[in-house]
């Protein structure tokens, strides 16, 4: 089961993959200059997240298939959480984006010079980022209070809430690591790629998955609220679980629809040849569904026996 | 405005850095009040280790030449002729910063012809 599962993953993995790099920045216009700067940065970042949703993935599958079979005495066939599955290969996307943004440039031998202009640790801040970002903080904290006054599942919505704020953290960390990396002295036109590469890295390459990520575990935090444990049938539980399910649902949809812009690294296609850019783009996403479906559809068959 | 160091000269980094900021300032190229990059950036942009260039900081602030403000940063001071209690301790100053030019001229292989009208020129700058 794990193993269809991960492979329907990959499968979705590659279909939901943006367009090349080279052909991306063209139709969003990009001026010339900026272009190869761009381009080495987007394929950079698409290989490294790429790299570390694999892994993650993986080693989530091999530990689920090893406890699984450890429980059963043999091959694992129960229900497997995919949010928590999706979750996964979205931090292992997150951890290869900052291990491709904490590189260093090599020193260079002879003498070096420095521009004394004062760069701001909160240069590239992504206000839209940001806001969503406080505002899923809110959302996680009302579900910790919510699970700790319904004596539901607290244990698990406050580690929820744990990692939230971590990310969190993670993510002023990595921005005032982007904004304050090494940066030789440039000529202006370069010094404005090597901006626009920063705020790309800042902004889709880290800020909007982490707050993707965020949304998908806040999605996870009140589902359980809207499950609640085994056998509380208290009127106000009853009452808490529609509103929770709701919220659910909405925050899901909410981390599905960033993760799917995020795709395009935020670049808005309007240049030439956007329009066949936009076809492809839509038949991968025909792709992807088509591979969510097929797992949906072997999940049931494998029920049924 | 940039900053220059190099390496391989047998003048401590530090002490580049920290004899280059002291002329932005005594100069007027840099004004007072004028904010200066953070250790980490200025480290990072050059290469260099974050104690390397703190030292430089240290050694501005304890001259005067710079103001560290916590966390709102560190900001040139208000151009000033330094003045010390005893005249003696500003003629061993300036001894010693006199040791450390002919040092360099001696290491570098430069005559003490050159050497001096070097000084000569920095002082012209100064104006």
């Amino acid at each position: 089961m794990v193993i269809v599962i991960v492979l329907v993953a990959l499968l979705a993995l590659v279909a939901s993959q943006g367009a090349p790099g080279a052909v991306l920045v063209v139709a969003a216009g990009l001026p010339p200059e900026h272009r190869p700067l761009v381009v080495r940065f987007i394929d950079r970042s698409r290989r490294f997240r790429r790299a570390g949703a694999l892994a993650a993935v993986l080693v989530a599958a091999a530990m689920t298939v090893a406890v699984s079979a450890e429980r059963g005495g043999g091959t694992a066939t129960g229900p497997v959480d995919l949010r928590a599955f999706a979750a996964v290969g979205l931090g292992g996307s997150i951890l290869g984006s900052v291990a491709a943004e904490t590189f260093r440039l090599r020193r260079p031998r002879g003498p070096r010079i420095a521009s004394l202009a004062v760069r701001d640790p909160d240069a590239y801040a992504d206000p839209v980022a940001g806001r969503r970002a406080r505002g899923l903080l809110g959302l996680s904290l009302a579900g910790g209070v919510a699970s700790v006054v319904l004596a539901s599942l607290a244990w698990r919505s406050l580690s929820v809430l744990g990692a939230t704020v971590i990310l969190l953290l993670l993510r002023r960390w990595a921005l005032a690591r982007i904004a304050l990396r090494g940066r030789p002295v440039l000529p202006a036109h370069l010094e404005a790629a090597d901006d626009r590469v920063r705020e790309l890295a800042s902004s889709v390459g880290l800020s909007r998955p982490i707050v993707t990520l965020t949304a998908l575990l806040g999605s996870m935090q009140w589902a359980a609220l809207a499950t609640g444990p085994d056998g509380d049938q208290s009127t106000l539980h009853e009452a808490f679980s529609g509103v929770a399910a709701v919220v659910s649902w909405a925050l899901f949809g909410a981390a599905a629809v960033w993760w799917w812009h995020n795709r395009s690294f935020g670049l808005r296609t309007s240049g030439a040849g956007a329009r066949s850019l936009r076809r492809v783009g839509w038949l991968r996403l025909a792709a992807a569904l088509g591979a969510a479906v097929l797992l949906a559809l072997l999940v049931m068959a494998i029920r049924r026996g | 405005m940039l900053l220059r160091v190099d390496p391989s000269l047998p003048l401590p980094v530090y002490e580049q850095i920290r004899s280059q900021m002291a002329r932005l300032s005594a100069s007027g190229e840099l004004a007072a009040g004028t904010r200066l990059p953070t250790i980490r950036q200025l480290a990072s942009d050059l290469g260099l280790a974050k104690g390397t260039v703190e030292r430089a900081y240290l050694l501005l602030e304890a001259e005067g030449v710079v103001n560290c403000r916590g966390r709102s940063g560190t900001f040139l001071a208000a151009r000033s002729v330094r003045t010390a209690s005893e005249p003696a301790d500003l003629r061993r100053e300036l001894d010693e910063a006199a040791d450390a030019l002919a040092v360099m001229a001696r290491q570098l292989g430069i005559g003490d012809d050159d050497a001096v009208a070097a000084l000569r020129r920095a002082l012209i700058r100064l104006g």
